[in-house]
């Protein structure tokens, strides 16, 4: 046979490409040409309705000057910089919370994945009620400790931490995944780490992180990639009916939300595919730089 | 023995996927390529049109629409066939299907202040010599909506409902504090009184009651005697003197009342559409409203007496000022049948057909002749709207491409004014230079 | 001895805390939904709000499955949503694996390149993957809704290359001397070990596609063709929403979901290593 013919190295690889030729195919079909499309619109003035035609960089170097790109890009940077570890580290607790052996677990479990599966109209009613500055839950709760009242979605300063706040309840997917890697650490090991008399805390940084460190970087490059394209909850909170959404003093108004408002209520497509691409630019580079410093996950696989 | 067993349950799994497989793409190619065609029409028949109609509405608005369509089906049988469906008003999918070259075959998820700016952009087709033919001269309709459908000496499209904007006020808490309540505020002097009779604030600073909040520069800017845009010139007047003034009188409130107390305040108002609607709550006694929130009080308070005045103006300003806007029926390029997408929008435009609608919906019919029936004219509040929207301070949208980018940033210098992020002068003249560059860029393209 | 088993004391005190507390606030949009759906018209924005509706109103769950086509809407997410799970789980277990357990040169390189095609925000992209599929004549259908699934997501495909990662290389080392090809291998030796991870991913690509809002807004052209999720926006009207009706459509919507939950978190959550190591 031919493949006989080939050394190992050629063999693996050509096994390795036949193994991930759906996704070949997959990009070539559904995603290569969009995607090549996006970056030419971004060289262009592209409306939508009518043809586009080359402006070189000028949709770069517009977005340079463009004082609310600025703001999007940095409330944006505010919700990667401050709500991603906020909520990873929050999901990571509640995972081990739920990985110890508690009467009732399965409810738990169950209870901590509603909100990820709420239809999104229903969740939002819910959370304005929650966030209500006189009758709300959280003022409530608060006014036990002798909080003063807080407009939480109405005044600039509080808006972005009430989003984080509200993004805690969001965590299902990655609790669900975290509780899987929880699953995988040995039992013997832990068991041995008992006998070695260690705590409860030293158990969790020596063992348990190191064996799901796989999944952890999985969840920190897939929310990287998440919270800069942040849009949904923040869309749905604050848009009104004349098509304007950015909360307060646009302090909600975030890179995916300027985007879109550039391409479909404005017409500038080209423009929205410059900012894409700085986009892009940006989310690659954070990536890259992760998987290059990622000497602390532990493959099994490799060792 | 262990490793026997599971590879023999890996191979059934392996079985049962590929049967799962072959019946997953079995049931893909069963999914019908074309839908079922609704309502009995045969599409086989060469001389009958299939019209897509795109709507903005759902809910009992789309219901109410769905009769009249339905009776336009009934008197087409023979030619036409139009299929409503709601894109929520979603213009991602508007544009996106206009751009792969499929779009539908009448829209009217389009709001009046996109209409230039899709009409452009080569977006739609004139309707100006369909109208023509029909027998539509524009007589019919208040004459300020009729010209707000044009641009560029063409007829654009057509709206089947209107709403124009009040001030509504709770009169029992207008007698709470010594207001007279059939003395309404009628000049900005005294609307600031009154509101600042109205104000409570209870010991520790909260605020417990409004007058009036005033928001929307768009309106108040008008009110003021102001202009957004001037045509003559083709400049952007956001920086000019009266609408400075609007704002800065807007921003008054909220520097009276303190900035963090309003957010606060605001904080803790109930839903919009609903019994805590601050209004019917008694959190505020005034509120900016439209002809709309007649159904509002009917339904969520029935028993409370709400009543309805023109905006209050300053000396210098206008009286009796309203902006109106709408959804615009319109036909976009490209389209296979573009007459029998006008005989829909000719259908619906119907002074009894839209009546109708209107009536179910709480809106004004454009059509003076409709608005006038008893049915609209028996609710003096209702009148009320319809005198405004019929007089010489009516306003529709600027008739300029960049409505929206407009729009957003005259709503962030509002928010950023009102809740003391920045200054009134220095803001609008900002968003003056950034929405004139928009602007000029915009119309360069168009030459 | 005895400080060790204070201590786990201590932390499983605290776990159950921590449990009941945050589960409370979990709990709690579910909660306010259903009452929603069982409260009067006057009664749902009331301030202070009514815990427990006054008089329920069991008949909004008929009513809301009326107002909309419900069950309709229903069977064709389902539809849908299954041959996602089907398609995705097919082909991101088939790539994950040809990006894990072979070694080919330029592997990591074409894996990141392959991740950065979910970095572009998708809003870019629309119009051109519209105009591909309008190519194909297949918009108005579900394909462009189901078949990118067969051909893997990036999402997915780099979980599951997480799991099959912490799976030691012996095993398949072993399988390889006794002559096993990579298919079979795979076949044999993988997949029952990522059984928990595809179930996870199942569940998300699930739960994804039912609650996808935008592509079957903008692919499909006929109300009768709609899923749940376009469903219950026809609950809004311009100024308001029949809200008691849409929070008992998405109680009933969330339903299937829940008890699929229940039932199968097990497999979700059983570890590999668990039922691989050991065997």
């Amino acid at each position: 046979m031919l493949v006989r013919l080939l050394t190992r190295e050629q063999r693996n690889l050509l096994a390795g490409l036949l193994f991930i030729s759906p996704a070949l195919v997959g990009v070539l079909a559904f995603a290569l040409w969009p995607i090549l499309q996006s970056l030419y619109y971004s060289f262009q003035d592209y409306d939508i309705l009518r043809p586009p035609f080359f402006v070189g960089l000028r949709n770069y170097e517009d977005l340079m000057d463009d004082r609310v790109f600025g703001i999007a890009l940095r409330n944006t940077l505010y919700m990667v910089l401050w709500g991603l570890p906020i909520h990873l580290a929050f999901d990571f607790l509640m995972a081990l919370a739920l990985n110890m052996r508690l009467r009732g677990l399965t409810l738990y479990r169950t209870i901590f994945y509603l909100p990820s599966i709420t239809p999104v109209v229903a969740a939002t009613i819910v959370w304005l009620w929650i966030f209500n500055g006189q009758y709300g839950i959280l003022r409530t709760l608060l006014g036990f400790f002798g909080v003063p009242p807080i407009g939480f979605l109405t005044h600039p300063d509080w808006t972005k931490p009430s989003m984080i706040f509200m993004g805690l309840w969001f965590g299902g997917n990655t609790i669900l995944i975290y509780l899987a890697g929880l699953r995988d650490v040995p039992v013997s090991l832990l068991e041995s780490a008992d006998l070695d008399g260690a705590g409860a805390v030293r158990k969790t940084w020596h063992i348990t992180l190191p064996m799901v460190s796989p999944v952890i970087f999985y969840t920190l490059i897939i929310n990287v990639i998440g919270y800069f394209q942040y849009f949904t909850e923040a869309w749905v909170l604050t848009a009104s009916r004349d098509g304007t959404a950015g909360g307060p003093a646009n302090s909600l108004l975030f890179y995916a939300m300027y985007l879109y408002q550039a391409a479909f209520q404005q017409f500038k497509m080209g423009y929205a595919s410059a900012m894409a691409w700085i986009l892009f630019l940006i989310v690659l580079l954070a990536t890259w730089i992760l998987f290059r410093s990622s000497g602390w996950v532990y493959y099994r696989a490799e060792n | 023995m262990h490793k026997k067993r599971s590879r023999g349950m890996t191979r059934r799994s392996f079985l049962h996927a590929v049967g799962l497989t072959g019946v997953g793409a079995a049931l893909v190619a069963c999914v019908p390529v074309t839908p079922a065609a609704p309502g009995g029409e045969d599409r086989s028949a060469p001389e009958m049109a299939f019209l897509n109609y795109w709507t903005g509405w759902s809910g009992f608005e789309y219901d109410a629409l769905q009769v009249q369509v339905d009776k336009f089906n009934a008197a087409h049988e023979d030619d036409v066939y139009a299929n409503m469906s709601t894109v929520f008003g979603q213009y991602d999918k508007v544009l996106t299907a206009i751009a792969g070259g499929n779009p539908p075959d009448v829209v009217s998820a389009v709001w009046l202040h996109q209409l230039v700016s899709m009409a452009a952009r080569d977006g739609l087709q004139p309707i100006t010599a369909y109208a023509a033919d029909s027998g539509v001269t524009g007589q019919e309709y208040f004459p300020q909506l009729w010209d707000a459908w044009h641009w560029n000496g063409e007829l654009w499209g057509a709206m089947i409902t209107s709403n124009s904007n009040v001030v509504a006020y709770r009169p029992d808490l207008f007698m709470e504090v010594g207001l007279d309540p059939d003395a309404p505020p009628v000049t900005l002097d005294e609307l600031d009184a009154a509101s600042m009779a109205l104000e409570m604030v209870d010991d520790n600073g909260a605020i417990q009651q409004v007058g009036l909040m005033p928001s929307g520069l768009s309106w108040w800017g008008r009110v003021f005697g102001g202009q957004f845009y001037d045509e003559e010139s083709g400049k952007i007047t956001a920086d000019s003197a009266p609408i400075v003034d609007a704002l800065s009188w807007m921003a008054s409130y909220s520097a009276r009342l303190g900035i963090d107390e309003v957010a606060t305040f605001q904080s803790g108002f109930g839903d919009y559409m609903s019994t805590q609607n601050p209004l019917f709550a008694g959190k505020e006694a005034m509120k900016q409203v439209g002809e709309w929130f007649i159904q509002f009080n009917n339904r969520f308070a029935p028993d409370l007496e709400i009543r309805m005045i023109p905006a209050p103006y300053p000396s210098g300003g206008r009286p009796n000022c309203t902006n109106f806007g709408g959804s615009v029926f319109t036909i976009p390029t490209g389209v296979m049948h573009p007459d029998a997408s006008w005989s829909l929008i000719d259908f619906l435009s119907q002074e009894e057909v839209m009546a109708d609608f209107c009536f179910n919906i709480f809106n004004i019919p454009p059509k003076v002749a409709a608005a006038q029936q008893a049915r609209f004219m028996d609710e003096p509040r209702f009148a009320l709207a319809v005198e405004l929207l019929n007089g010489a301070n009516a306003f529709g949208p600027d008739k300029i491409p960049v409505n929206d980018f407009l729009n957003s940033r005259l709503s962030e210098a509002e928010s950023s004014v009102l809740t003391g992020q920045a200054t009134t002068e220095e803001t609008l003249q900002r968003v003056t230079v950034e929405v004139q560059e928009e602007l000029d860029r915009t119309m360069a393209r168009m030459s | 001895m005895l400080v060790a088993s204070l201590q786990r004391h201590w932390t499983r005190g605290l776990a159950y805390l921590v449990c009941w507390v945050v589960g409370l606030g979990y709990v709690f949009p579910l909660y306010w939904t259903v009452i929603t759906a069982l409260k009067r018209d006057a009664e749902i924005f009331l301030f202070p709000p009514t815990w427990i509706p006054t008089a329920p109103q069991w008949h909004n769950f008929p009513a809301a499955t009326q107002y909309i086509a419900f069950w309709r809407y229903m069977a064709n997410t389902v539809l849908v949503s299954g041959l996602t799970v089907l398609g995705t789980v097919l082909s991101c277990s088939l790539i994950a694996y040809g990006f894990s357990h072979i070694r080919w040169r330029g592997r990591e390189i074409v894996f990141l390149a392959y991740l950065a095609t979910i970095m572009l925000p998708t809003q870019v992209t629309m119009i051109p993957l519209y105009i591909i599929f309008r190519r194909f004549d297949m918009v108005g259908t579900y394909l462009p809704l189901i078949l990118p699934a067969f051909f893997g997501n990036a999402l997915y495909v780099f979980l599951l290359r997480q799991f099959l990662l912490t799976i030691p290389p012996e095993l398949s080392d072993a399988a390889s001397i006794d002559g096993a090809s990579l298919l079979g291998i795979f076949l044999r030796i993988m997949l029952p070990l990522l059984k928990p991870a595809l179930a996870t991913v199942a569940l998300f690509a699930f739960v994804a596609t039912y609650r996808d809002f935008l592509a079957p807004l903008i692919y499909l052209t006929h109300q009768e063709q709609w899923t749940i999720s376009l469903g219950l926006k026809m609950f809004q009207n311009m100024y308001g929403a029949q809200w008691q009706l849409m929070m008992a459509a998405s109680t009933l919507t969330m339903m299937p979901t829940i008890i699929l939950f229940l039932l199968a978190q097990r497999t979700f959550i059983e570890g590999i290593a668990l039922s691989g190591i050991k065997g």
